[in-house]
Order: C-alpha cells, then sequence, then structure tokens
C-alpha cells in the first residue's frame, strides 16, 4: 500500500513539487531511533518539570471538578444557571463540545485509513487517546445532568423493579446508545492499535514489575507475521465500523436538537453539519496538544511540519463545510418564509446574545481562512492561535444553537435570559483538567506515536547498506 | 513513470477505431431513443406537454447530477493529490467536459419556461405569489426576490457559466500536459482545485435547489445540496466503472487499468452508497418526526398512493441491497459483477431522481415510467456517445502526468 | 550455536528469581531455530524459501506488519471477516428485537404520536448496536484466532526479543514441525540470507505459579459475583419498605403538613392548626350558588329540571355548537354518532393490541336512553361526568354548559327525524352538501 517515497529525505518535506511524495519521516530515521524515541519517553526514569507543573495545574482543575460535582449532587441542578426556558445550559453545551473533539482521533485512525492517507500514522495514536478522554468529559455531562444521578442507571435497558422500559423513540436514548459504543469501540479501537508497541515496551523493560504491567497489557503479543494478517484484518474491519461510527454519533447528537420543532434546532442539514464541526474542533485539538507535545518530547522529525500542514487543510476544509451550513440555514430560514424560523436566525445574529453568534462566525469561519496560505499553514505560532480560536469558536457555535434557541419560546412571555453561575464556568475549567490529567498520564506512560505503524510508511532499508554487526555474536552464547 | 519501468506504447494512448465507432454511433441511437421517449410522453393515461416536461426534467437531473457528480470527483482527485485514479482520470474528464452539452440538453426545459409556461415552476406564475399572501406573508419577500423569472435565468446563467469555466479549466489543463509535462500545470490544478470546490458546493446546492427544490415552492430542506451531491457521486462512479470496461472490452487501456482501479471506484461506489443513504435517512428521519405541516408535504405525497412503493423500492435497491452487494471484496475486484451493480446504482438514481421530480406531476398516483426512461437512457447514450467522440481526439491517458505511474502500480489489498 | 536461557538478572524480586532458577535448571528441550534478518525484503525472501520447503509450524517475527510477507509466506485468509458479519447481523436483530418488545411489547406506551413500533425512530439504536457487536467481535476474534492472550512464550526468554520487536526481522521454525530435522533446518536458514541463526531450548517442565496467587485469584473471582448475588438477590425477592433515598431533599420538605400543629401560629392566634380556616363568609372559587336549576340543573327535591333555566334562542345554540365542537366532538362525534377522533383511534389501538387495552366506546347522543333524559339529566352529565367520560365542570362554565345540552337537544332532533317528513327542497338541500 504504501509507496518508496522518492523525495531527498530532508528536513522541510512540506514541498508540493509533484514529481515525486515527500517523506513523512524526516531527518534520517531508522526503524532502531524511532523505537528509542518513543520508547524512550515511557522509559525515563526522571519526570520532567514541565510535565509535573502542568500535572499538578491539571489535577488541581479535576479537583475543582470532583468538588463541584459533589456540591451538585448534595444541592441540586439549581445550582447551575439552567432554568426554564433555557433548560439546557451549559452542560449540554459541554457535552456536545467534547464529544465534537472527540472525534479527530477515531476519524484519523478510520477514515484517514480508509482513504490510504499514510500521514495519520504519526499522529493517529495520541488523537485516539484525545478522543477518548474528551468522550470521558463528555460522559460527565450529560450523566450529571439528569438531576437524581444515582437513578442514571434508568437510561439503560435494564430490567428493573417498576417493570418499565426506557423509551426508544427517544433521540436522548439514541444519544445514551451512540455515546457508550462510540467510547468503548474507540477504547477498543485505541488499545488495539497499542497492543504491539505496548509490546515493544514489554520486551525492552528491564523491571521485573515494568515487564509485568506492560506485558499484561500486551497480552502476549509476539510480533509474528501470522497474527500481525489477522490483526490487519480485524484493523481494517474496525476502520470500515469506525468511520460510519463516527459519522452516527455526532449525527445522533444534532437529532437531539433537530428532531424538535423549535426554531433554529429543527432544519435537515443538522446532521452532516454536527459532524463537520465536530471533526473541525478534533482537529483543531490535535494541533493544539500535538505543536506543544512534538516540542517537548523532541517529535519533530515524527509529526513534521507535513503533518502539521495537512490537519491546517482539514481544519480549512471543514471549517468552509461548517460556514456552508451556517449560511444555508440563513438562506433557507429566509427561503421557507416561516417567521418563526426567521426570527431565530435574526435574533442570533443581531439579538441579545449576537456577541455569541459572531464569535462563532469569527472563530470559526473568517480564522480558518488564512490557512489558504502555505506561509500560515506551516507557521507554529499562527496554526496555534487558530486552533485556539477554533476550539474557542466550536464551543460558542453549541452555545449559540443550544441557548439562543430555547431563550426566544415562541410566546414573548416566556423569553428568558441564560446567565451561567459560578458553578457552571468552574466545571467547564475543571473538565479541562480531566482532560489534561487523563491526557498528560498517556504521554508518560504510553507509547504515544503508534511506532509500528510509523515504520511501515518509512522507506524500506536496502539490504547491501547495513553491514553483519559485531555485537550479535557477543550478545549470543 | 519511467522510474517504475512501464512504458506506455502509442497504442496504449490511442482510442481503437471500433471504440471510436461505437462513440459515433451512441450518439443518434441515444437521440432516436429520446425521441421515442418525447412520443412516449404524449400516450397514454397522463399524455400531455407536462408529462413530457417533467420526464425531461427527470432525465435531465439524472444525467446533470451525474455530470457534475464527475466535476466534483475531479476536483477531489486534484485536491488530494491522489494517484490512484490518474490511469482512469482522463476519462472521467471526457465526461466532465461536456458541461457545454448540458447546456445545449437544458434548451427543452428552459425555452417552454422562456415562453412563459409555468406547469413546472408555478411561481414563475404571478398569481401563485399572491395566492400565498394570506398564509405565509413572509415568503412573498421570498418571491420578490428569489423567485422570480429575472432572477431565475440570471442565475442559471451563472450557474452554467461557473460549471463550465470549472470543467473547461480542469480537462484543458490536463490535457495541455500532454503535450508539456510541464509539472506546474500539475501544481497549478492542484492549488486552483481547492477554492473550487466551495466555489461548486454552493453552485450545484443552488441549482438544486432552483431546479428541483422550487418544483414544490412551499418545501424546504437545508440539506437539499448534500443529497444530490451523495447521488451524484454515487452515479458517476458507476458509470466510469461501466466506461472503463468498455474502453477496455475495446482493448483501449489494457496495460493501464488494473483490477485495483475498479476495486477503488467499488469502494467509492459503496461509500456513497452509504453516504446517500446517511443523508436521505437524516432529511427523512428528522422531517417525520418533526411532522411539522410545511416540510411533511414532501413525504406525504411519496408515502401514498403508490408512491410509497416507490419509496421502499428506493430503501431496498438503492440501499440494503447494494450494501450487502457490494460488501465483498472481490464483487469489487471482478469486472462483471462490479458491472452489474454499476448498471444496478444508475437505474436506482434515476430512479431516485424520479421520485424527487414526479410526485410534482401527478401526487395522485404513479405516471407510467416509459417516457422518463426512454428520455434517461437516450440522454445517458448521448452524453456517453459524446464522452467518447471528445476523448477520441486526443490521449486517453493523461500521459505525462507525474503521478501516472504510482497509478499503474499502486496495490490495493 | 545454542542459546540457552540468561541467568536471572539481580534486581528482581526473590519469588521471581526462584522461578527462573527453577526454569533455568530444569531440563531443557528444543523449541525451535530462530534466524535473523536486518531487512523487510531479507525476511521475505526467506519466508518464500520456508514456504517451499514445505513446513507449518513456523511463523516470521516482524515489528511492523510487513506488506506482502501473506504471500511470502502462504498465510491463508483469515475467516474472521465473515465471524465478524455473523456478529454484525446478531447485534442488528438484537438492537431491534430489544426495541421492539420493549417499547411495542413489554411496556407499550404512546409518546409524541409515534407508532408503538415505530422503524425510522429504531434505526439510530439498532446501528448502534449492530457496530458495538462487530467491533467487539472483531478484536476479541483477533485475540482468539492469535491464541491470545498468552502469558509465557519461550520466545519471550529470547535475549533478540527486544531487538525483534524494534527494528530485526526473524523467522521461528518450531521443532514440532513434522518436517522438523535441525540440521537440515539450519542449513535451510543459513542459506537464506539470515545474519543470524541460533536454536532455543525451553525448560521442559515450567514451575508452578506460587500459591497466593490462587488465593488471590480465587478470591478476586468471589469478589467480582458479590454484586451480582445482590442483585440477583434483589430481584428474586418482594420488600414492602420504601426505597432507599440517598439525598432526601424530597422526604425532608421545609413545610408543615396538612393536619400537623404549629406551636408557632398557636402562641400567636391560639389555634395551632397549621392549615389556618379561612376567614368567615369566604366563598370558595366555584362555590357560589345563585340558582339551584340553573348550577346544578335540579329542582329543590332533587328531581332534574324538564326546562331549560336559561332563554333557548339561536345565539345560545349557536355558541352551544362551537362549544360541543371544542369539548364534546373528540369523543361523541361532529354529529353525535359517538364515532369520535379519540374513538376512532382507541378502536384502532384496541384492535392494535395494546395489552389489556379495553375500550368502551362513547355514548350515541340519538340512543333512546338519552332521548328519554330530561335536560337537567344531560346538564348533569356535562357537569359531573359519567361512567368514562369526566366532568367538564372545570373547564365549561354553566352558560355554556346549557348551550351545550340546547345543542344537543337539537342533534337529538336532527338524528331522528324521519326522512318522510323532509320537505323536496330540504332533501335537495341535504343531498348537495
Amino acid at each position: 500500500m504504501s509507496l518508496e517515497r522518492v523525495m531527498p529525505v530532508g528536513l522541510d518535506n512540506t514541498s508540493d513539487d509533484p514529481s515525486g511524495r515527500q517523506a513523512l519521516i524526516v531527518n534520517n530515521n531508522t526503524y532502531e531511533s524511532i523505537t528509542e524515541k518513543v520508547c524512550g519517553v515511557v522509559e525515563d526514569p526522571r519526570i520532567d518539570k514541565r510535565w509535573l507543573a502542568m500535572f499538578i495545574v491539571a489535577l488541581g482543575g479535576l479537583g475543582m471538578l470532583f468538588s463541584l460535582i459533589v456540591y451538585l449532587i448534595a444541592t441540586g441542578v439549581g445550582v447551575w444557571g439552567n432554568n426554564m426556558p433555557v433548560a439546557w445550559g451549559w452542560p449540554i453545551v459541554n457535552f456536545v463540545f467534547w464529544v465534537g473533539i472527540g472525534h479527530a482521533g477515531t476519524l484519523i485512525s478510520a477514515i484517514l485509513f480508509l482513504l490510504r492517507q499514510d500521514w495519520r500514522t504519526s499522529i493517529n495514536r495520541f488523537a485516539e487517546a484525545m478522543t477518548i478522554f474528551a468522550v470521558v468529559c463528555a460522559g460527565t455531562f450529560p450523566g450529571i445532568h439528569v438531576g437524581r444521578i444515582w437513578l442514571a442507571y434508568w437510561l439503560f435497558p435494564i430490567p428493573n423493579q417498576m417493570l418499565m422500559w426506557p423509551n426508544f423513540r427517544s433521540p436522548l436514548l439514541w444519544d445514551v446508545f451512540a455515546v457508550s459504543t462510540y467510547a468503548s469501540v474507540s477504547t477498543v479501537f485505541w488499545y488495539m492499535g497499542m497492543i504491539p508497541d505496548i509490546a515493544t515496551i514489554r520486551d525492552r523493560a528491564k523491571h521485573p514489575l515494568r515487564r509485568l504491567a506492560y506485558g499484561v497489557l500486551a497480552l502476549g503479543w509476539r510480533q509474528n507475521a501470522r497474527a500481525w494478517h489477522r490483526y490487519e484484518k480485524a484493523y481494517g474491519i474496525l476502520a470500515g465500523l469506525a468511520t460510519p461510527l463516527v459519522l452516527s454519533v455526532h449525527t445522533i447528537v444534532s437529532f437531539d436538537f433537530a428532531v424538535s420543532q423549535l426554531p433554529g434546532w429543527h432544519t435537515t442539514i443538522f446532521p452532516p453539519y454536527f459532524v463537520a464541526g465536530a471533526i473541525f474542533s478534533g482537529f483543531a485539538m490535535v494541533v493544539t496538544l500535538a505543536v506543544p507535545a512534538r516540542a517537548m518530547y523532541g517529535m519533530k522529525d515524527i509529526i513534521t511540519m507535513r503533518h502539521l500542514e495537512n490537519m491546517n487543510k482539514v481544519i480549512l476544509a471543514t471549517g468552509m463545510m461548517v460556514g456552508y451550513a451556517y449560511a444555508m440555514e440563513f438562506f433557507i430560514a429566509w427561503y421557507g418564509g416561516n417567521r418563526y424560523e426567521q426570527f431565530a436566525f435574526i435574533n442570533r445574529a443581531t439579538g441579545p446574545y449576537f456577541w455569541a453568534y459572531w464569535i462563532m462566525v469569527s472563530c470559526n469561519v473568517l480564522s480558518p481562512q488564512v490557512f489558504w496560505f502555505k506561509k500560515a499553514r506551516t507557521s507554529i505560532p499562527i496554526m496555534m492561535v487558530v486552533a485556539i480560536l477554533v476550539n474557542i469558536g466550536m464551543w460558542f457555535e453549541r452555545f449559540v444553537i443550544t441557548v439562543t434557541s430555547l431563550s426566544r419560546d415562541f410566546m414573548p412571555s416566556s423569553w428568558g435570559y441564560f446567565k451561567p453561575t459560578l458553578v457552571d464556568i468552574g466545571m467547564l475549567v475543571g473538565s479541562f483538567g480531566l482532560f489534561f490529567t487523563l491526557f498528560l498520564l498517556f504521554l508518560r506512560f504510553l507509547p504515544m506515536i503508534a511506532m509500528a505503524e510509523v515504520k511501515t510508511v518509512m522507506n524500506r532499508p536496502k539490504q547491501e547498506e547495513s553491514a553483519e554487526r559485531p555485537e550479535m555474536a557477543a550478545s549470543l552464547n | 513513470m519511467a522510474s517504475h519501468g512501464i512504458e506506455l506504447t502509442e497504442s496504449d494512448l490511442r482510442m481503437p477505431e471500433s471504440l471510436r465507432g461505437l462513440g459515433g454511433k451512441l450518439m443518434p441511437i441515444g437521440a432516436v431513443i429520446a425521441i421515442i421517449g418525447v412520443a412516449l410522453a404524449f400516450v397514454g393515461a397522463d399524455s400531455g406537454f407536462k408529462h413530457f416536461q417533467f420526464a425531461y426534467l427527470t432525465a435531465y437531473a439524472f444525467t446533470m447530477t451525474i455530470v457534475l457528480g464527475g466535476l466534483i470527483w475531479l476536483l477531489i482527485q486534484h485536491v488530494f493529490r491522489a494517484s490512484w485514479a490518474v490511469a482512469i482520470r482522463r476519462v472521467g474528464e471526457s465526461v466532465v467536459g461536456l458541461v457545454p452539452l448540458m447546456l445545449v440538453l437544458f434548451l427543452p426545459i428552459l425555452v417552454p419556461i422562456l415562453m412563459h409556461d409555468d406547469s413546472m415552476y408555478k411561481w414563475l406564475n404571478h398569481s401563485y405569489a399572491e395566492n400565498d399572501a394570506e398564509f405565509l406573508p413572509n415568503k412573498q419577500v421570498v418571491y420578490g426576490a428569489y423567485l422570480n423569472p429575472t432572477f431565475f435565468f440570471g442565475r442559471l446563467a451563472f450557474y452554467f457559466a461557473i460549471l463550465i469555466f470549472l470543467s473547461r479549466f480542469f480537462t484543458k489543463n490536463s490535457v495541455a500536459q500532454d503535450e508539456t509535462g510541464d509539472l506546474a500545470t500539475t501544481r497549478k490544478m492542484e492549488k486552483f482545485s481547492a477554492p473550487a470546490i466551495p466555489i461548486f458546493a454552493l453552485t450545484l446546492t443552488f441549482l438544486g435547489l432552483d431546479l428541483l427544490m422550487s418544483l414544490d415552492p412551499h418545501w424546504f430542506s437545508t440539506i437539499w445540496g448534500v443529497y444530490l451531491f451523495a447521488g451524484g457521486m454515487m452515479s458517476f462512479c458507476s458509470l466510469l466503472a461501466l466506461l472503463c470496461m468498455t474502453y477496455q472490452k475495446h482493448g483501449a487501456l489494457k496495460n493501464v487499468v488494473r483490477k485495483d482501479h475498479y476495486h477503488d471506484l467499488g469502494k467509492l461506489m459503496f461509500a456513497f452508497v452509504i453516504f446517500w443513504s446517511y443523508i436521505a435517512f437524516s432529511q427523512y428521519i428528522l422531517i417525520w418526526y418533526a411532522h411539522i405541516p410545511e416540510e411533511i408535504t414532501f413525504f406525504d405525497k411519496r408515502q401514498n398512493n403508490g408512491w410509497e412503493w416507490v419509496s421502499v423500492t428506493l430503501i431496498f435497491g438503492h440501499f440494503a441491497i447494494p450494501l450487502l452487494g457490494l460488501l465483498s471484496k472481490h464483487v469489487k475486484r471482478h469486472k462483471p459483477t462490479l458491472a452489474f451493480w454499476a448498471v444496478w446504482l444508475l437505474v436506482m438514481h434515476l430512479l431516485d431522481m424520479f421520485w424527487v421530480v414526479m410526485p410534482n406531476f401527478t401526487s395522485g398516483h404513479v405516471p407510467l415510467p416509459f417516457a422518463t426512461i426512454a428520455l434517461a437512457v437516450g440522454m445517458l447514450a448521448i452524453v456517453v456517445g459524446a464522452s467518447i467522440r471528445s476523448a477520441s481526439t486526443k490521449s486517453i491517458v493523461a500521459r505525462r502526468d507525474p503521478r501516472l505511474g504510482e497509478s499503474m502500480a499502486y496495490h490495493n489489498v | 550455536m545454542d542459546s540457552r536461557i540468561t541467568p536471572s538478572e539481580s534486581d528482581d524480586p526473590r519469588w521471581i528469581a526462584q522461578l527462573k532458577d527453577h526454569d533455568d535448571n530444569s531440563e531443557q528441550e528444543l523449541f525451535a531455530v530462530v534466524a535473523e534478518y536486518e531487512t523487510p525484503d531479507a525476511v521475505m525472501a526467506a519466508c518464500e524459501k520456508v514456504r517451499d520447503a514445505g513446513f507449518r509450524d513456523w511463523d516470521a517475527i516482524t515489528p511492523f506488519p510487513v506488506h506482502g510477507i501473506d504471500e511470502a509466506m502462504g498465510t491463508k485468509q483469515s475467516i474472521l471477516p465473515w465471524i465478524v458479519l455473523g456478529a454484525g447481523l446478531t447485534g442488528a436483530t438484537v438492537g431491534l428485537t430489544l426495541q421492539w418488545w420493549t417499547n411495542a411489547v413489554g411496556y407499550p406506551f404512546l409518546i409524541s404520536g409515534k407508532p408503538m413500533f415505530s422503524l425510522p425512530a429504531n434505526i439510530p439504536v439498532t446501528f448502534e448496536v449492530t457496530v458495538l457487536f462487530s467491533a467487539f467481535t472483531a478484536f476479541f476474534a483477533m485475540l482468539g484466532l492469535n491464541l491470545l492472550p498468552a502469558f509465557y512464550h519461550p520466545l519471550f526468554r529470547h535475549p533478540r526479543m527486544a531487538r525483534y520487536s524494534s527494528d530485526r526481522f526473524a523467522i521461528v521454525i518450531e521443532a514440532k514441525d513434522k518436517l522438523f530435522d535441525r540440521e537440515k533446518v539450519e542449513a535451510l536458514l543459513k542459506g537464506s540470507g539470515s545474519i543470524a541463526n541460533e536454536v532455543l531450548f525451553a525448560p521442559a517442565k515450567r514451575a508452578a505459579l506460587p500459591k497466593v496467587f490462587h488465593g488471590i485469584g480465587i478470591v478476586a473471582t468471589l469478589a467480582t459475583l458479590i454484586p451480582l448475588a445482590f442483585i440477583a438477590k434483589a430481584r428474586f425477592t418482594h420488600s414492602e419498605k420504601p426505597r432507599i433515598h440517598i439525598i432526601q431533599d424530597m422526604d425532608m420538605q421545609p413545610k408543615f403538613k396538612t393536619q400537623a400543629p404549629n406551636a408557632l401560629l398557636a402562641g400567636l392566634w391560639g389555634d395551632q392548626r397549621a392549615s389556618l380556616l379561612p376567614v368567615e363568609g369566604t366563598i370558595a372559587r366555584g362555590e357560589y350558588v345563585a340558582d339551584e336549576r340553573l348550577h346544578y340543573g335540579q329542582e329543590d327535591d332533587g328531581t332534574f329540571v324538564t326546562s331549560f333555566p336559561v332563554t333557548v334562542d339561536e345565539a345560545l345554540i349557536n355558541r352551544g355548537q362551537e362549544r360541543y365542537g371544542i369539548y364534546c366532538s373528540v369523543c361523541h362525534g361532529m354529529s353525535g354518532d359517538g364515532n369520535g377522533t379519540v374513538n376512532q383511534r382507541a378502536t384502532a389501538l384496541a384492535r392494535f393490541g395494546g395489552k389489556g387495552m379495553a375500550w368502551a366506546p362513547p355514548a350515541r347522543l340519538s340512543d333512546e336512553r338519552i332521548l328519554l333524559q330530561p335536560v337537567g339529566e344531560l346538564y348533569n352529565t356535562v357537569t359531573n361526568g359519567k361512567n368514562n367520560m369526566k366532568g367538564y365542570a372545570a373547564q365549561i362554565p354553566v352558560e355554556d354548559r346549557w348551550a351545550i345540552v340546547a345543542y344537543v337537544r337539537a342533534l337529538q332532533k336532527a338524528a331522528t327525524v324521519p326522512v318522510d317528513s323532509l320537505t323536496d327542497e330540504q332533501r335537495a338541500e341535504l343531498q348537495s352538501n
């Protein structure tokens, strides 16, 4: 599947020269140096001070999130700003925001795999990790939003003492199935991809406890070709399954809104529009994480400028799709001639939440436009700024959808203005603590690059270049 | 391509005589079939000029979405810098370059409208808007500013100008490279394909809105453009696979097009069967679930009076059966099986367009489909014949594309 | 070269060292011959040789999946896709059956006018369950077909394994192969472009795991059964006690119950009832009755009035027609034939088989029973309801109830007129409608 990369292996691999393919891994890396680099992070006995500082901050955020959840449960959902008519306030905004971010990982793994985009191999591992942690954050919010969370098991079709069953005709229940399926399948996909790399760490481990821990996780993987054959089959099948799954998850999240009759929520483009938005925000988050991570752990040869450039292109493309959806919603609201629909959209742009709407438009549609220029796509500061703006913009998109439509009911007598409380804000900040705690632990203890996959897209070494090494004989006998 | 050691001979690049002859024959045959279709429209239960108009629009929508599916397919190849399809790209380009022909074929729709015929687009008549004044006061502005004859013709001219420009730009540059072998041409097309995609997307959306959605001026759906894109891509990939097989049957492209190309086309067909179903289902469930009067009319028409059988056929024929049929790798790598499914999907695309257009003609019953079928088959034959004829004047492979070597050597399994 | 197990490393805990000592000192038996290669191309070329030599129990070790090695080794296509297809179909069936049974059979209830079993709404969950089943099956079937997890394998003790996991390639021909002959195998591999050959030995009998591990295993297994046991107990026992409330906000509300005493009020007014009595002379809403005939439709002696206590004119009947259309027609039908939309729907549902559903159709207003009722009784029925019908006193004001009664009388009259008594003009008018 992978073609020989015929272009010279230099540091800059972003050239557009169509006469050959640019190398994906630069700087004369070999199989061995890849192993050393990736495993080196996990095997380093010292604790990096920068890592520790970030971890402590993240733990602080996590602590705050847990305390606020305890406060919420003990007191009730009144501690939030949610109130009629805006019954879905920040918690649902946060849920959709995090679930959206949780799409890039499986997309990179699955869709790019099916499209034979080899560059995915350098970034898929930690994009997948990001996915899972984002889904953990996402799952928290509807979980605590149900109010009496000790009854949250009613969401599942479990035979219970009331002889009642959940309502499968409700999109909220579809959501339960979609998000939990997504979380578990993504985890399986991520873990399965990691098994060969964990086996590498196991084989290199010196300390028996390390060997035991990674040995258990590696499930006895021996890198043998007959196992690889089935492994690749399974991987391809999982990719084929995960692709419609990614689409279905955010589609179903969009159904939560769009099956209603609320102006601004009910429109048929919601499913693909939500999916595009999710991929958009997910890639922005991958860039936000990849840029510092590759600098901190010396992975610039593996996550090269070309990878970042490609991701920026995806951000531009999905940003345009989101812009298309904004435009279509607006146009069809006008074209349809329904006065409530027209009001909903004019109210978004000029009503009490106009600031949120224009933050959304400028961050999501305008800011990625700089990526038309290669200079911007390959500039680290610019891509960081745009990626963060996109993250902000996508949070506001969900805020605009959820809050503006709810705050203006059909009857002016039931209009309202949603204001978040400190607990709302604290929980959003705290969810970032949860996310980064998990992510930093992952960077430290698991292989952050899919070593085995990266090696498949490197140029194969030629037989004659290598001579027999004397150490070989010494290690035997 | 020299680096891969596959040398193309002159005979690989030229179209064989027999195929050229087929191309020449197909156009008159297509015209005859289309004329039979016209005649059929004036026979039987719903006979009349109006039947002809709707049947012709169905056939036109069927063909036009295929050509436009080809255009977006081509743009996507360039923007991805994809190598796999370079070997079959010229075959695709020969269809994409037919946008001007599609403008000629549009005349039978356009001319009656220009002569103030409002049997298809009811809003062309001023009194239609006045009837709406009471129930849809806010729609009046739309009739004034958008759904009016002057702006409608202006828009159509604009759409065709854009589409002709895009199709000419990419086919011409590609052919130019055959002579110059200039790498800058490849870069130019790749660079321009990126902004061309959003331009194309908006054009397709509004063309679809004006020609098909506005048949029912009260109905609206924001996903409409995506729906047409999905069906068009699926059908274009089917047609491209069939065209490649035709070329090979006549001895062309023997060393160039391999199982791997068919496999990839099959994968795209499969993917777009699913994507179409996803979009169609999304549109259906949202409208079905919310059950808002102004939207539900669309499906209400298509779930009653015999139309429900067309809908059910689409669910199975356009989704469930090809989903299972195209699942296996062997089906996609095997020419006869892939040809079967390609024809199947083209038929289903025609049925899809029939289902979109025809309930606006007779919502009370399903009209006899023979006029539509003959018109669609005739029009497709004209398009295929024209594409073969246009391909016969140049190399049938983009022979100096820098990625041709990759395309001829890649493996898909 | 023979590769013996290297001596245990010194930083191992004592029990691991003991296990290793046991293995090292036990009888060793030949496990396999291992040949090492430097590049993927080299190992592929060697694989073709081993494949052509007809071996079966052998494998290549590569740190990543090498493209093309399956053909070089002659690996057969895995049956994994078929297993997954089966799982997917099972998942689809389970997903759909679950929704059908729970929502249409086990616990049917009507929601937003959708059918009990509404296929479009069931597709998302069916799809998710299909993917869930298929994905997990793909993963576990892959492990199963590869005979994993396996936490021991002689290769794990091979000192070069860390390299095979990183950048080197190897071929392992196991001694259990029928064609295995140590010298021939070594010669074959030497001639295959390998950079080193070695023979791997494994202990014939491995050391037993320390007893404490069995203990831990048993305890852990039992511990996982405890929650299940509790659930099973809860499932099969009945309790009269209220459910345990973790958060008791609802149980302990800061308010007084109806009949409870209130010490504060006792101090203020000397009456310690928490619910204060109304001020004397208060008339509660709806309790004011000016005229018994008008409000109750009854005479002083309790019999129903037989004449209207209000003036009956066209305006009243028109008003009654309108009110009847709003409140009564949904059950009794626009013409009073008892076949309103509620009746149609309920009859259809009862036929559809809603479990335990019984439906008593609404009365036909032109039944003789009702024709004979005095207007007061009709009024009483509208006010207080009868059988299945609930009273409408709360929704319909007194005058409107009388208007409805008047209109019901008109309907009855219309329904009982003999055809013969109509003039030709009247017939024509009726037929034209």
